[in-house]
């Protein structure tokens, strides 16, 4: 069995069990994708603390199952123990149905993915979760104009959905649609005001569309989102591009482009002082040095 | 006022049972309740003026992060001629609670498990643990209260402090609420003055989603939308001075 | 956790005991007729010690606490695990074919 000798395994980090809970906790909340080490510490929890989880193995379960799926086909017994386990704890759940029709999609049998997801619909109608499965099946087949349209669909319905807004910017992102990307971003930023990342993604995007007005707009949406966060780097790099060229356009007042040279000069000053905190080498230092001082878009 | 002496028995064989009554009567309404309980079948429509409502409200809260086009875009889409808002809903008909089979026995679970033990439980209480005062409030009350709080102590010259068993059930009926909570976390069905609440209003949904909407309507129609990132450059520019950067980079790498 | 019940407990088991001894302590000075001259101080002292411990056994029961900043928690996460939303995850990715390999 090949292994990376450089990947982190979690059972190496965390020898006890309060930490191992700890960990499998956080993953949960942050939604991190790293099915490997879920698999392997999850397993490691579910095989000797299945005690001291209590009341938590269940969400347990599902999250090893969820990511054993990402392992598949090698992990397919484990996932059919989950699910076997969490079917005796909670026969008739629309949670352990989903996760059948998961399997199905792993498996390719689309038609009988659709069909479970369908009857759940009916039963069911404000389960929000088998809408966007609907939307991954098209997703994982290529559809995505279809997809877009399934999602809008159920936005039209669930529309304060905090995920599919997300979903939809990336999927809009990923197909070059700036503006209805920009507009799905803005509602998560109604959402989450204070969230550095969404003024961030908002800004890069605005940039990307380009322009002077767009410029000026991602520039501000920039230092938001420094502001939120100092040590947002690429918000920072963000602010160096965009007022250097906006500082190298012609049609600014004089005000304006003094403003836009001392905040790409004030950006980068930041940017060095992040890399000399977090103790890097010297060459790299001199290197980012030596981009900041040709970074600036014709 | 005289200092009057109380038995001690008072102290053990009423104040404290009523206490305890109290107590488990309580946690046995919200067992019951729970018990009880049918499943409630929301709507697909109800789910989705809930969802709209909410983001409206966030429209109008957090509007003042995105720039302003794109607030006066959604404020559009919510109150403009054809806005969302301002569609005039047809009311359904179950709206009345006599031929909506559900809603009378939801009406009629919730006087079961409420109203009637109280009064039930209040009245055995004044029936057994009457004729004499059972405590003193510790703030003073005004003569009009003595004939509500002295239900069966017929002494005209006592000080309206001093109570009667009955009302000490009743201030254990309210103010058992917090410890409720404790035991049975928040949101339990223990909690009558939510009860009282709801029953004020009328039940059933569509009234109350037509006012909400309007509500919604006119708190947006109101909004100025300020964009805060106005003068944010010049923020960060003459006065990073509080926003200490460096400080704040080094911090993190620690 | 277990120093936090212990704490608990042990704070409210003294506050009752204080406040039985002041039940006691008056029902005494009645049966002796002696005016009512406010609480012993070792009755005060005890209830007073049980309400530290009692808030602090609570403290460490109560779990973690949060940052008062909104955005620090935040500030800590990065781009890659903030979008990821699962419930659309999918598994027409490599990893079907790279798992095979490595898992075989």
């Amino acid at each position: 069995m090949l292994r990376d000798p450089e990947t982190v395994h979690p059972l190496d980090e965390c020898k006890t069990w309060p930490e191992i809970r700890d960990k499998l906790r956080l993953w949960r909340k942050e939604n991190v994708r790293c099915s490997d080490q879920i698999v392997e510490l999850g397993e490691y929890a579910l095989k000797h603390y299945q005690t001291n989880l209590g009341r938590e193995k269940w969400a347990v379960f599902e999250q090893v199952c969820v990511a054993a799926l990402d392992l598949c086909p090698a992990k397919m017994k484990l996932v059919n123990t989950c699910i076997k386990e969490l079917a005796e704890q909670f026969p008739s759940s629309l949670r352990v149905s989903m996760l059948e029709g998961l399997k199905y999609e792993y498996l390719k049998k689309w038609d009988d993915a659709l069909e479970m997801y369908e009857d759940m619909i009916e039963y069911e109608p404000t389960f929000p979760a088998p809408y966007k499965r609907k939307v991954a099946i098209l997703k994982a087949q290529n559809k995505i104009s279809d997809a877009v349209n399934d999602l809008n669909r159920y936005l039209n319905t669930f529309s304060c959905d905090h995920e599919s807004w997300l979903e939809l910017s990336d999927i809009y992102i990923s197909n070059q649609n700036y503006k209805q990307a920009l507009f799905c971003v803005e509602e998560l930023l109604l959402q989450y005001p204070h969230n550095h990342l969404y003024h961030q993604r908002y800004a890069d995007i605005l940039f990307t569309i380009g322009g002077k007005d767009n410029l000026e707009l991602s520039c501000k949406y920039y230092c938001k989102a420094a502001e939120l966060n100092p040590g947002n780097v690429r918000a920072l790099f963000g602010i160096q591009l965009a007022s250097s060229t906006l500082s190298s356009i012609g049609k600014l007042s004089s005000k304006a482009k003094s403003d836009n040279q001392s905040l790409a000069a004030w950006a980068s000053d930041m940017i060095e002082d992040f890399y000399k905190s977090q103790k890097t080498s010297k060459n790299l230092i001199i290197e980012v040095a030596g981009v900041l001082d040709k970074l600036s878009l014709k | 006022m005289a200092e009057l002496l109380l038995d001690p028995n008072i102290r053990l064989y009423v104040f404290i049972p009523i206490v305890l009554i109290c107590l488990f009567v309580g946690l046995i309404r919200h067992y019951v309740t729970i018990l009880l309980e049918s499943d409630k079948k929301t709507e697909l429509s109800q789910v989705a003026d809930t969802h709209l409502l909410r983001r409206a409200r966030l429209l109008r809260e957090n509007g003042n992060h995105i720039p302003r086009d794109a607030f006066m875009m959604r404020r559009h889409y919510f109150n403009g001629p054809n806005g969302v808002l301002k569609v005039e809903k047809q009311s359904p008909a179950a709206a009345n609670p006599m031929t909506d089979p559900s809603m009378m026995a939801d009406m009629m679970k919730g006087n079961l498990t409420n109203m009637i033990p109280m009064v039930v439980i209040g009245g055995w209480i004044n029936w057994t643990f009457s004729g004499f005062v059972t405590t003193k409030v510790p703030f003073a009350l005004t003569l009009r209260f003595k004939d509500m709080l002295q239900r069966g102590v017929q002494l005209t010259t006592l000080d309206a402090s001093w109570v009667s068993s009955a009302s000490w059930y009743f201030i254990n009926v309210f103010g058992l609420r917090s410890i409720y909570s404790l035991f049975l976390g928040p949101d339990n069905e223990a909690d009558q003055s939510m009860m009282m609440a709801t029953q004020m209003t009328a039940p059933g949904a569509p009234p109350d989603m037509k006012k909400a909407y309007k509500e919604e309507w006119e708190a947006l129609e109101v909004r100025n939308h300020r964009w805060s990132l106005e003068n944010i450059t010049d923020h960060i520019l003459y006065k990073n001075n509080s926003v200490d950067s460096s400080y704040q980079i080094a911090q993190k790498a620690l | 956790m277990n120093i936090g019940r212990g704490c608990v407990i042990a704070g409210m088991l003294m506050i009752l005991h204080a406040g039985l001894g002041s039940a006691h302590h008056r029902a005494n000075l009645r049966l002796s007729e002696l005016p009512y001259d406010g609480l012993p101080v070792d009755i005060t002292a005890q209830c007073v010690i049980g309400f530290v411990i009692a808030c602090f056994g609570i403290s460490k029961v109560a779990g973690e606490f949060k940052d008062i900043s909104a955005t620090n928690d935040l500030n800590r996460k990065t781009l890659d695990s903030i979008t990821n939303v699962p419930s659309f995850y999918h598994f027409a990715h490599r990893g079907r074919s790279i798992h095979s390999i490595i898992y075989s």
